[in-house]
């Protein structure tokens, strides 16, 4: 009799464990790229995770950005992008973090003359990164794809938009 | 502060110029002239760290009696507010003459994504940039901006981590990296190799 009843308590004990792995599970996000890199992979939502009394939080995305878009020797833009507030080329930089954490992705010796290139240095959620970015060949051009929304953000801020999503903003030729 | 000066592969390239002007070199990690060939670009991540390493290299030309000293930074400290300032109140402090601090920045895009400072920097420093022949068509059509900042000197290596330029196109890019950088007055540090066919670099 004991005997049962030590295992109906272990196979409720189980079922327990089991739903709560489940219910976990569910909670995680279901990007991995997200998992790596997302601030709740601590294991605390963003909210919840303990902050440093003595610091201010460390800005999400701190970067600073230089786009040439007719090529390096002509006018180039460059800005700061600091987050938050939250906007869309904030989402592009967090959601494309590895993206931006690629080195450059081998010797390029090849010159087209008038090809839009970045340079992108800063942190991306505690990460560093530093990288440029170009479009003279296949993977360049997917590369600066899946970073349009912060490479295209406007040189000029509007006047409606929020102060911080373009702290410094200079063009140069 | 321009320079005009072309010397050979970057160990003896640095050694002609101890020899020529005294001017030493340290690493934040070797910190030793013997290293000096060794100097590459860093890759700390952490500001504060590239500021001690600043300070060690700084102390280490005081004790020395050293008459300059080159220090690798990067994006990271130059994208610091305030890291400029910090550097001339160093050189302040320790009453070092100009052109005491030789700094080397490890890209062009690094100088280029804080323009502010780094014109601050050559105001009251010897302002460098590593360039890569890997990537030096980029590099080249950059130095024009770069030298309108300050920066006085080009260190330039051979592609991607290599110690020669060993193809014809690398030969071809370095050496044409190398006379962009003559040409607009800056002093270039470079592989041998780089060398030959070289314009006899302008007097200042």
């Amino acid at each position: 009799m004991n005997a049962g009843g030590g295992r109906g308590v272990a196979a409720l004990t189980g079922a327990i464990c089991a739903i709560a792995v489940v219910v976990y599970a569910s909670s995680l996000p279901r990007d991995p790229v997200s998992l790596l890199m997302s601030p709740a992979a601590s294991g605390y939502p963003a909210a919840a995770r303990p902050a440093t009394p003595t610091q201010p939080a460390a800005p999400q995305v701190d970067l600073s950005v230089v786009v040439w878009p007719r090529g390096p020797g002509h006018a180039r833009h460059a800005w700061a992008l600091k987050c938050p507030p939250m906007t869309a080329a904030c989402r592009a930089a967090m959601r494309r973090s590895l993206a931006l954490a690629q080195d450059d992705h081998g010797p390029c010796r090849r010159m087209r003359p008038r090809m839009p290139e970045a340079f992108i240095s800063g942190y991306v959620n505690g990460r560093h990164v530093a990288t440029w970015i170009d479009q003279r060949d296949g993977c360049g051009v997917t590369r600066w794809r899946s970073l349009k929304g912060l490479l295209e953000q406007p040189p000029v801020p509007r006047p409606s938009a929020p102060a911080a999503t373009a702290e410094r903003t200079r063009t140069t030729s | 502060m321009a320079i005009s000066e072309v010397v050979g592969s970057r160990g003896a390239a640095l050694r002609r110029i101890v020899d020529s002007r005294g001017v030493p070199v340290v690493h934040r990690s070797s910190r030793e002239l013997a290293a000096m060939a060794m100097v590459d670009d860093g890759s700390a991540v952490d500001a504060d760290d590239e500021w001690l390493a600043v300070q060690r290299a700084v102390h280490a030309l005081l004790a020395r009696e050293w008459p300059a000293v080159l220090v690798p930074v990067s994006e990271v400290s130059l994208g610091t507010p305030g890291f400029a300032d910090r550097l001339d109140d160093l050189a302040d402090h320790h009453a070092l003459r100009p052109a005491c601090i030789w700094v080397k920045a490890t890209s062009s895009g690094a100088l280029l994504a804080a323009p502010e400072t780094t014109e601050q920097l050559a105001r009251g420093h010897l302002v460098g940039v590593r360039l890569d022949v890997a990537h030096g068509f980029r590099d080249r059509a950059l130095l024009p901006d770069l030298a309108a900042l300050g920066v006085s000197f080009a260190w330039i290596d051979p592609p991607d981590g290599h110690t020669v330029v060993d193809d014809l196109s690398g030969l071809i890019v370095g050496r044409s990296l190398v006379r962009r950088a003559q040409a607009l007055g800056m002093a270039v540090i470079a592989p041998a190799e780089l060398d030959g066919d070289m314009v006899p670099p302008t007097t200042q």
